[in-house]
């Protein structure tokens, strides 16, 4: 997603990169070279003190929106963090305070609200030329490898993508009392018992993770061999093993 | 996009990236709010959390 803002942001009059942030020395330097970003660290807070930054965009993994959320506005910087915000509503609530504490814009990359088709929408409904009478929204799990939009591999796993109660869904190492859910690796597996009569949620082998967009922003990858309406979700997902 | 009919409805061609950014950058510049802000998000985060408590109590 960096790259997807440093392209959209290269649109925008008088807005300069100052420092991008990477989680290895060798990938920041990498990207700060091809976008010609004049300083690249795997150490975030060097990249928010460099002279001349004035805000953060975070594409961090979830679990790191709050704490590099904080540490950006207490340092006056203002924020845009990716979706989820946080993974908790204290967390949220703490980060909102903080944007108002220090007088800076916070934003949440919530991409949805500013795509054309939506918008459009929202204008008819607000108009009131647009009733709505029936609304059928589907989310289809479809991805087998854990890469991110442009196909490179990921180092953690997106927990938006994933049922967010699976052990998988930190950055961080697993839990290994949980870790027989399922493992990130190149012979991750789905619990066996989460196959239902239908088919749902496999229980199949799986390359290496395997994730969900809409279809319409993200491409998917692999064969689509199960599909997971989202209004079943919470019935199929209540029979895996270790849910709480 | 089309409508009930088929029909073909006109959109503004900007991508959603693009325009994510520009409000961003502009809510700075003019000191306000941007759409999609964190106090925007809170009130769902609110109901997540009721939706998750009654599920898992």
């Amino acid at each position: 997603m960096g790259e997807v803002h440093v392209k959209a942001l290269a649109k925008i009059e008088d807005v300069e990169i100052v420092s991008i942030a990477a989680r290895t020395d060798e990938s920041g330097k990498a990207f700060a070279e091809k976008f010609k970003i004049p300083f690249s660290s795997s150490n975030l807070e060097a990249c928010i003190d460099r002279p001349g930054v004035d805000a953060v965009i975070l594409t961090t993994p979830s679990d790191q929106h709050h704490d590099q959320t904080i540490l950006a506005l207490s340092k006056g910087k203002h924020v845009q963090v990716e979706i989820p915000m946080s993974l908790n509503l204290p967390d949220a609530q703490n980060m909102l305070a903080a944007s108002k504490k220090a007088g800076k814009v916070c934003m949440v990359t919530h991409t949805r609200r500013f795509s054309s088709p939506h918008r459009e929408i929202r204008r008819r409904i607000q108009e009131g030329t647009f009733h709505l009478h029936h609304m059928v929204v589907e989310t289809y799990f479809f991805r087998r490898t854990n890469t991110n939009m442009h196909g490179q591999a990921r180092s953690w796993v997106d927990n938006l993508l994933w049922p967010s109660r699976l052990p998988f869904s930190r950055s961080g190492p697993l839990d290994p009392r949980r870790a027989e859910l399922g493992r990130v690796g190149t012979e991750g597996t789905r619990p066996s018992g989460a196959q239902d009569s239908d088919g749902h949620f496999g229980g199949d082998e799986i390359e290496e993770g395997a994730a969900l967009h809409d279809g319409d922003v993200l491409q998917q990858q692999g064969p689509v061999r199960r599909l997971l309406p989202l209004h079943r979700r919470g019935r199929d997902l209540q029979g895996l093993p270790g849910l709480e | 996009m089309t409508d009930s009919e088929g029909k073909d409805v006109q959109l503004d061609p900007t991508l959603a990236f693009d325009r994510q950014d520009i409000e961003f950058v502009a809510a700075i510049r003019e000191g306000r709010d941007p759409e999609s802000s964190a106090a925007s998000v809170v009130p769902t985060m609110v109901l997540l959390d009721k939706i998750d408590k009654a599920m898992n109590s």
